[in-house]
């Protein structure tokens, strides 16, 4: 026992002490500098977080910059089920949100519980989306008393209709569910890749455990772009005048359905269309997948005797006749290719003027046969029957427009008076503006422009050039002649405005049931333009199916009437016309 | 050869009174380790750095922990400065009494012991909150010591061995029963190198490594569940990466994102993050955020600043002019080096996360203040050696 030992045992634990430090270095060294690469990929992942941010969709808007569809805020609630915990945390966590946000307990579980894929973690998984922010704050204050972790809320946007039913069919809707927007139909569902925000932009920034973004970290958040903003043509004011009419159409008429569209002839615009039955975008409950389309555009229907105007018109410019050529009108019925023609009253000499104004079925299949078999289907072709005008509602109807080859001896006496030949109503519009304007058929349009969220510039979309169709002596010869529809002895003297000429046409079509034209069932129209000889709108009212009253004139005119009237003064349209002594008195 | 263990009765008078110690001040002042003194300065500030930088990132009440650990530190120097100038026979004169007061503190964990993350370790006297089981610690070491060191004491006598075991025993499951494994172990580590000191045979040795490794399996169904889970958790980090693998893996990560030079001081994002556990990334997980702000080359520079101050220890114990003084001061390093080494090894997965702070670094009065009595009584032991100038 004596010093020597001692050193040993000292030397002992000094060798001890040395190689456990030389350990601890060469681990560090493994650790810090070959492994750092690794390791600090990894812990960079962990406060990395790379999210999917989506900018809010774009809104639509009336001409005047009312909006129409718009986003109010809201909340998204997505979990993190790696930092929610272990088994009995994610329960915990389930059993809560199923609670609170009444999701399927089951369903949530699930999420939370699947931490992985292919050996990749999983950092987000939605509880729910859009929910109030009001709901927003409670959560998160529950969340911090129950101590539930791995929660993150982000701002987001919901689809909201401000105007509820008004122009519903035009605008269509966006469901929202769980995941993504998708749109069912209208302008939101046409235009969905413009009002869509850019593909989720990558963000990635430094987090905290609790998935907190850090306001210092090496942040790339790219700015979320956002939906553009479309601009229709519509005009608010003017839709719900003519909204508010529909509805008293329907109460009055009890018919299957009513729509009305206005358009502005000189640009084919479309400043209002609407239709009933309808629908509340944000009530779907209430919602019936029938009401949904936008039957205007997306069904036909034979016009009947709004046709006659754009026939003749055509006849007296190709000069087969005159203004003034008279035509035997049969006593109401005639004989033609083994088939009877009816007129509603019996006529006997009418020139064709009168034709126009009495609404002689007989008289327009006599001015149609003299201007001929191809002529007629070339017109037809020229006004855009049987072809989709490019309004964006899908699926557009084209209504049917057999081949002239394909037409038989009767067809060219019963196409014009708008028999056998299926149209769709934005086609007779569009048809109409020839009328109204000067003898030049414009292509109808609902978008105005397009205004980019990237530097808020404004695309207009071009109105497109109008197609000459007849001479503007024709049209004016025609407009004249369609006044006497509105005036005492005329077909639709209830859509006469005082101060004002209109120049319109009835339409009463049968309705083709189990194989031939019904006599009970009727398609009641009215069109017209107001004032006559400078027209601020073309406006078509079309009840199908009315009851108790069948004809144009006496169920669509009036209508037609209220709605103009209301319009043009909206409009500040001065009356052309000197007042007649009653409604002076009456004003 | 003989009398280096044996009192040299002139100078143990001289300097055992007040008088002489004032007499020899100066002349001692040269005499002081400065090997420990400088390394211990460093590694102390070095601490607060970081102490000053986990609490910065991690804020709350933490913000401010490096300025209650610069007290800390000047209570513990005023302590050192009066240790190295006593002799340190007194320590071992009074060290039964410390031991009974230990352990009776010890004891009344609990009855009254604060519960901190599910383990009573603390006890709250007036206005400070203290770890009896630090002061155990020490107490022990004194203690055991002291014994070893008389002339009756055969260390290959298998009673006395037994007295021995018995007195560590004592605290050791004491602290075990708190729970606090890590601390507890560290005792074990104090007998074993007072033993080994004090000369016990190459046989006893192989026979207690024999036994220690039958023995150290055996306790495991006796530990705590969160015990076990920890260990498991260490052998297989994979089992649970939410909670106990948590906190390994993130230290590990830190460690390693550090890389050569590390991301600076203020800049650890692990801890900044959340990451590491905030509760303790200013104590037991300092090394980690120490490794990710200053990188290897900082972590490195720490290390070896241990190992200058554990070699002054040895150095102590080998220089040391009584048993006394020798068992104390290889105890001492060992006691050091066992928490340093556990601590670090838990830093970087090779030990199972356990409390145990790492000495003069980590934030926390009762350990600086136990670590600064271990190094004054070390001084004193040094500079009382009969070849301090070695």
């Amino acid at each position: 026992m004596g010093r020597k030992s001692f050193l040993i045992k000292i030397l002992t634990i000094t060798i001890i002490i040395i190689s456990l430090f030389v350990y601890l270095i060469a681990h560090l060294y493994y650790l810090q500098i070959d492994q750092h690469k690794e390791l600090y990929e990894k812990a960079k992942k962990k406060y990395t977080a790379v999210k999917k941010m989506k900018g809010s969709r774009g809104e639509i808007y009336d001409r005047e910059g009312n909006l129409l569809v718009g986003n109010i805020p809201c909340v998204d609630v997505r979990a993190d089920p790696n930092l929610i915990g272990d088994k009995y945390e994610s329960k915990k966590t389930a059993r809560f949100f199923a609670s609170k946000l009444k999701i399927p307990y089951g369903k949530l579980l699930e999420r939370f519980n699947r931490k992985k894929i292919d050996e990749k973690e999983i950092h987000e998984v939605i509880i729910k989306n859009q929910i109030s922010l009001d709901e927003a704050n409670y959560l998160k204050e529950e969340i911090k008393k129950k101590k539930i972790k791995g929660i993150f809320f982000f701002d987001s946007t919901k689809r909201y209709y401000p105007k509820d039913e008004l122009l519903s069919n035009v605008l269509g809707f966006i469901n929202s569910d769980d995941v993504d927007s998708i749109p069912i139909s209208g302008i939101e569902s046409a235009y969905n890749s413009i009002l869509s925000p850019a593909q989720s932009n990558l963000t990635v920034y430094e987090r905290t455990r609790d998935g907190i973004p850090l306001s210092y970290g090496n942040n790339r958040f790219e700015d979320k772009k956002e939906g553009d903003n479309i601009y229709l043509t519509i005009h608010e004011p003017l839709q719900s005048i003519l909204e508010e009419e529909l509805d008293k159409l329907m109460e009055k008429w009890k018919p299957k359905t009513v729509y009305a569209v206005m358009v502005e002839p000189s640009t084919g615009s479309i400043i209002a269309m609407g239709q009933r039955p309808s629908f509340n975008p944000n009530n779907r409950a209430s919602m019936d997948t029938d009401n949904w389309q936008n039957k205007i555009v997306t069904q036909g229907f034979e016009p009947g005797s709004i046709m006659k105007p754009l026939v003749i018109a055509k006849a007296l410019d190709s000069g087969v006749m005159k203004q003034s050529t008279i035509f035997d009108c049969e006593k109401g019925r005639w004989f033609y290719a083994g088939k009877i023609l009816r007129d509603s009253h019996p006529y006997e000499k009418l020139t064709v003027a009168e034709i126009i104004q009495k609404s002689s079925n007989i008289g327009t299949a006599k001015i149609a046969l003299e201007l001929g078999k191809k002529e007629l289907y070339d017109l037809f072709v020229d006004y855009g029957f049987g072809q989709e005008t490019g309004l964006p509602f899908d699926p557009e109807a084209t209504g049917i427009l057999r081949k002239y080859e394909k037409w038989d001896s009767l067809s060219v006496t019963r196409f014009p008076i708008g028999q056998g030949i299926l149209t769709t109503p934005v086609q007779i519009l569009s048809a109409y503006t020839a009328l109204a304007n000067g003898g030049v058929r414009m292509k109808l349009r609902i978008v105005d422009k397009i205004e980019s969220s990237d530097n808020g510039k404004l695309y207009n979309f071009p109105i497109k050039k109008g197609e000459r169709i007849f001479s503007e002596e024709t049209a004016t010869e025609i407009v004249e002649m369609m006044k006497l529809v509105t005036e005492t002895g005329g077909t639709a003297t209830k859509a006469h405005i005082p101060g004002f000429k209109v120049a319109g046409k009835t339409g009463t079509a049968q309705k083709w049931v189990n194989g031939e034209y019904s006599h009970s069932q009727f398609v009641a129209s009215f069109i017209g333009f107001v004032p006559a000889d400078n027209p601020a709108f073309v406006l078509l009212v079309s009840l199908d199916e009315p009851q108790g009253a069948s004809y144009g004139g006496i169920v669509s005119a009036p209508a037609f009437a209220q709605i103009a009237e209301k319009a043009l003064k909206y409009m500040d349209i001065m009356p052309t016309e000197a007042l007649d002594a009653n409604t002076a008195k009456n004003q | 050869m003989k009398h280096i263990f044996q009192l040299n009765s002139k100078e143990d008078r001289e300097v055992s009174t007040i008088i002489g110690c004032a007499r020899n001040l100066k002349h001692q002042l040269f005499r002081l380790d400065f090997i420990q003194l400088i390394s211990v300065l460093c590694l102390i500030s070095f601490g607060i750095s970081f102490i000053y930088s986990a609490g910065q990132q991690v804020g709350g009440a933490m913000t401010t922990a490096w300025e209650k650990q610069i007290i800390w530190a000047l209570i513990g120097f005023a302590v050192w400065l009066i240790l190295s100038y006593s002799n340190y026979n007194l320590a071992a004169l009074v060290s039964p009494v410390l031991y009974v007061f230990t352990i009776i503190l010890l004891i009344l964990i609990f009855f009254i012991g604060i519960k901190v993350y599910g383990a009573r370790r603390w006890l709250d006297i007036g206005p400070i909150r203290v770890q009896p089981s630090e002061f155990a610690k020490i107490a022990t070491l004194l203690l055991l010591s002291y014994i070893a060191s008389f002339d009756w004491f055969k260390v290959n006598k298998i009673s006395h061995i037994f007295y021995l075991f018995s007195l560590m025993v004592i605290p050791f499951l004491l602290v075990l029963k708190e729970p606090d494994l890590g601390s507890s172990l560290t005792f074990i580590g104090i007998f074993g190198v007072i033993l080994f000191c004090a000369r016990i045979s190459w046989k006893w040795i192989l026979i207690v490594l024999i036994s220690l490794s039958i023995f150290i399996p055996s306790i495991y169904p006796f530990l705590h569940d969160y015990q076990k889970e920890r260990i498991l958790v260490f052998l297989d980090p994979e089992r649970d990466p939410m909670n106990q693998g948590w906190t390994s893996r993130q230290t590990l990560l830190s460690v390693g994102s550090g890389g050569v030079a590390g991301k600076g001081l203020l800049n650890g994002t692990q801890n900044m993050l959340g990451f590491l556990p905030k509760s303790v990334s200013n104590s037991d997980l300092i090394f980690s955020v120490i490794a990710e702000e200053s990188g290897f080359i900082g972590a490195i520079s720490m290390i070896l600043m241990y190992m200058i101050l554990i070699f002054s220890m040895i150095r102590t114990a080998f220089i040391a002019k009584d048993k006394f003084g020798c068992y104390f001061a290889a105890g001492s390093a060992v006691l050091f080096f066992e928490h340093f080494f556990i601590n670090i090894g838990m830093n970087i997965r090779l030990m199972p996360i356990t409390g145990i702070p790492l000495p003069l670094i980590s934030y926390g009065g009762s350990f600086m203040i136990t670590a600064m009595i271990c190094l004054g009584i070390m001084q004193s032991i040094y500079m009382r050696s009969s070849n301090s100038e070695f």
